[in-house]
């Protein structure tokens, strides 16, 4: 892993969780790393995929401007991920599609590079896992559902990231912390976050479905890799949730057993101090 | 190239129809799509089920929040209504300010096939 990262905000994250990315960027200088942002902020392509084949320039341009810089990409969702992650597959495997970004982005300056490499943040601190558990000097005490970003393991003959169906890595992050990790019904299955911009009914149906799922199971948080699974299991968890379940996101969670303090880690939710507060934190 | 033999391994594991009404998923509309992969990972003929369906999804128009943020992407590069406002909420967290993409950047971007 190269010291310099590009921490990837992402569309959602840069526009509505902050606390997600300066967690992030909180736990990647601890660990030694040089931490930068994208020189420009651009969609990663995500959005674009099923309304049109230039998709692919913009995840080309993201991974461009991380070779400018000589860093590898850091990224905090699921969805640019696996966009990036493809894009990268794609152009290797296409040398037409590449011949005609390369030009494409040559207008702009901007030059393809194929060493760049993109990670999830999961990725890289599980890496990192032991030089984080020598640092959790403050082990926290409750019960922590993982809720796995879909998309940083699947499709696994890109992603080669964990087990396509089944990922482990978060639940042994959230151990590291000295939360006791819950298994429940739906912890390998999609979010349905999603959906929220096609069947909202059946995203909000789902959201309620899990959080009572991790209720159930006997979870006193729930703890997110994905600013779309964020998005819809705290802050649209009013609409479906009679009584508010706190949702941390995972560097929110180990930062907080690293000493750091609630506050600066945007711990702000009523339920998330409640949380901390019955922690004895 | 593999084609389906209607085994309906897919449809099993898919949220839209384990979680939705059963005359929805993405085959009454392929945008309803969790974009979770499981189709294709799942699939025991290796048939590439999501590429398809992105395929399909190319074909139809898309839904009014995916277009909202089509137009957004194309106006500032972020699908999102993206303002200063977000780096005065950037800054309430220590973060360095994100730059804009010019202009001129995205209409490169934008456009498809051979320049």
């Amino acid at each position: 892993m190269r010291a310099n990262v590009l921490l990837f905000p992402g569309c959602l994250v840069a526009y509505r969780f902050p606390e997600y990315e300066s967690a992030a960027t909180v736990l990647l200088k601890r660990l030694g790393y040089r931490v930068s942002l994208p020189p420009y902020a651009l969609c990663c392509g995500a959005m674009l995929e099923g309304a049109s084949a230039d998709w692919v320039n913009y995840a080309a341009a993201n991974l461009a401007m991380a070779g400018g810089l000589g860093a590898n990409i850091v990224t905090l969702c699921g969805g640019c991920t696996n966009t990036l992650r493809r894009a990268q597959h794609l152009l290797a495997a296409e040398p037409a599609v590449r011949d005609t970004v390369a030009r494409r982005l040559g207008q702009a300056r901007l030059s393809l590079d194929g060493s760049v490499a993109v990670r999830h943040l999961l990725e890289v601190l599980h890496e990192r896992a032991d030089d984080l558990a020598t640092m959790a000097t403050r082990p926290l005490a409750f019960k922590a559902a993982p809720v796995y970003p879909c998309q940083v393991f699947r499709p696994g003959g890109v992603m080669q990231f964990d087990h396509p169906l089944r990922p482990r890595e978060l639940t042994e992050l959230i151990s590291l912390t000295g939360c006791s990790p819950v298994a429940y019904p739906q912890e390998h299955e999609c979010c349905g976050a999603s959906f929220y911009m096609t069947d909202e009914a059946l995203a909000l149906a789902m959201g309620k479905n899990r959080i009572e799922s991790m209720r159930r199971a006997g979870a006193a948080a729930a703890v997110t890799a994905c600013g779309n699974c964020h998005l819809l299991l705290d802050r649209l968890q009013s609409r479906f949730a009679a009584k508010p379940f706190p949702v941390l996101f995972f560097p929110q969670l180990i930062a907080l057993s690293l000493g750091h303090s609630p506050a600066e880690l945007g711990l702000k939710s009523l339920a998330a101090r409640r949380l901390i507060h019955n922690a004895g934190l | 190239m593999p084609d389906c033999n209607d085994c309906g391994v897919c449809h099993k594991v898919c949220p839209a129809y384990r979680y939705g009404p059963p005359s929805g998923g993405p085959q009454a509309n392929p945008w309803v799509c969790a974009n979770c992969w499981l189709c294709q990972e799942v699939c025991p003929r290796k048939i590439e089920v999501r590429q398809r369906l992105i395929a399909a999804q190319r074909r139809r128009t898309p839904p009014a929040a995916v277009a909202a943020g089509l137009a957004a992407i194309a106006a500032t590069g972020l699908a999102m209504p993206a303002g200063a406002d977000i780096n005065d909420r950037r800054a309430d967290y220590g973060l360095e300010p994100l730059s804009f993409a010019p202009a001129s950047l995205l209409k490169l971007l934008g456009r498809q096939g051979a320049t």
